[in-house]
């Protein structure tokens, strides 16, 4: 009888069944990357600034990757941070200074460094906001 | 007489029981950590959303349901697992602003919310699929939903304890897919502000819950230790059968056909990814 027990109680462990509709929710955006910064960033790829990769933080359940954009004649050197998955924190963080290749599609800017798809930017006019609010 | 005990067994027994203690996924109210996408899921979601910007736009509706796959029902036979309102909110500067209201469970408690998210928002919500249907609803229901919403973001019909099998016109219990039904319904019938009136009117209209069978021993294990999951809403007889009535998105769309209520639909997905079939 004890066996049975176990086992059922392991299998309820494993199974874990999910029935019907849940949908959890986050405050805020998910991407990681805010309106504001990816406007930003945007905005420094289509004036022609070189991009590299910057300091990357990580802390417990998070890694920021600063973005470094490169002085052109219509604009400053500027910096900008956006929360990027902790599986890409440790390889970006070897990184610094090596260039960002920009890509554009239609919905978006594509950031790449060498192999690591680095951030996907998108063109919020098209897609839509990324911010939630409660009503 | 000695007394033989069989300790190898208790102790596995124990074992399991400190296991499912320390499980992080069966207490209650889990947390709700943030959700950093990676670029490609932030790519796959901008391509999706713009998708749908771009086909609602093109429809020039101003409302109309939108479905989404979060999770794997296909045991239940089942596709969609969440439902909400997409709302056309564009002016000359930003004409193609939409966004989605819909009822949230607030991270696996047994309390849900209503929001209001911009369309990469509701595609960046960890889904499944990319996969979305879009039911557009006949012209004066779609006016009569829109006015309710903006009256009262569907709070009338609102409430906020959740439970994601909830049964259908439960007073206690709500889930996300109730919520979009009831609304729907009260805005058909003029002056109708409460889930009692909404529940009555759904009645008349023969809507038909789908039956999710759980079985015994997984209410057991799994049911009772999550928050978001109560089965005490739901009467003796059916916890006993195991099949539960809920209201799901497919049970909604199968509704609102039968009365005729919908003018055209839409299935979308990211470019380059196949539909899957079903609802």
């Amino acid at each position: 009888m004890l066996r049975e027990i176990t086992y059922l109680l392991i299998f309820g462990l494993i199974a874990n069944p999910i029935y019907a509709q849940s949908e959890a929710s986050v405050a805020g955006s998910v991407s990681g990357i805010s309106e504001a910064t990816g406007a930003l960033i945007g905005g420094a790829v289509g004036a022609g600034s070189a991009l590299t990769i910057g300091a990357v933080a990580v802390t417990a359940s998070a890694a920021y990757l600063t973005v470094v954009s490169a002085a052109t004649g219509a604009s400053e050197a500027a910096e900008y941070t956006l929360e990027i998955p902790l599986a890409l924190a440790e390889r970006l963080s070897k990184r610094a200074g090596e260039k960002i290749v920009a890509t554009k599609d239609v919905n978006g800017t594509r950031l790449d460094c060498a192999d690591d798809f680095v951030a996907y930017i998108p063109a919020i006019e098209r897609t839509g906001s990324s911010g939630r609010e409660a009503l | 007489m000695s007394l033989s005990l069989p300790w190898k067994d208790i102790a596995i027994v124990t074992a399991a029981f400190l296991a499912i203690l320390g499980a992080p996924h069966v207490f209650a109210g889990q947390r709700c950590d943030a959700q950093i996408a990676t670029p490609q899921a932030n790519m796959l979601a901008a391509h999706a959303a713009a998708n749908a910007v771009a086909e609602l736009t093109a429809r020039q509706r101003p409302i109309a349901l939108i479905a989404r796959i979060g999770q794997d029902l296909s045991a239940h036979g089942l596709l969609y697992s969440h439902v909400g309102f997409v709302i056309a909110d564009g002016d000359k500067a930003h004409p193609l602003d939409w966004h989605v209201t819909h009822l949230l469970n607030d991270c696996g408690s047994d309390h849900g919310a209503l929001y209001r998210e911009g369309m990469l928002n509701f595609y960046l919500d960890s889904p499944l699929s990319y996969q979305s249907k879009i039911v557009f609803l006949q012209p004066e229901l779609e006016q009569q939903v829109l006015q309710a919403l903006a009256a009262h973001h569907g709070k009338a019909v609102f409430e906020p304890r959740y439970s994601v099998i909830a049964k259908p016109y439960s007073k206690t219990r709500q889930n996300s897919t109730a919520w979009v039904l009831e609304v729907i319904a009260a805005a058909s019938h003029d002056g109708t502000d409460s889930r009692t009136e909404a529940s009555a009117i759904l009645r008349t209209q023969n809507y038909q819950a789908d039956l999710i069978h759980i079985a015994y021993s997984k209410r057991i294990l799994g049911g009772l230790t999550r928050a978001n999951v109560v089965f005490t809403d739901h009467s003796l007889g059916t916890r006993l059968s195991g099949k539960y009535p809920v209201s799901t998105v497919h049970s909604v769309f199968r509704y609102l056909r039968e009365n005729k209520l919908v003018e055209s639909e839409l299935t979308l997905t990211a470019t380059g990814f196949a539909t899957i079939p079903g609802e």
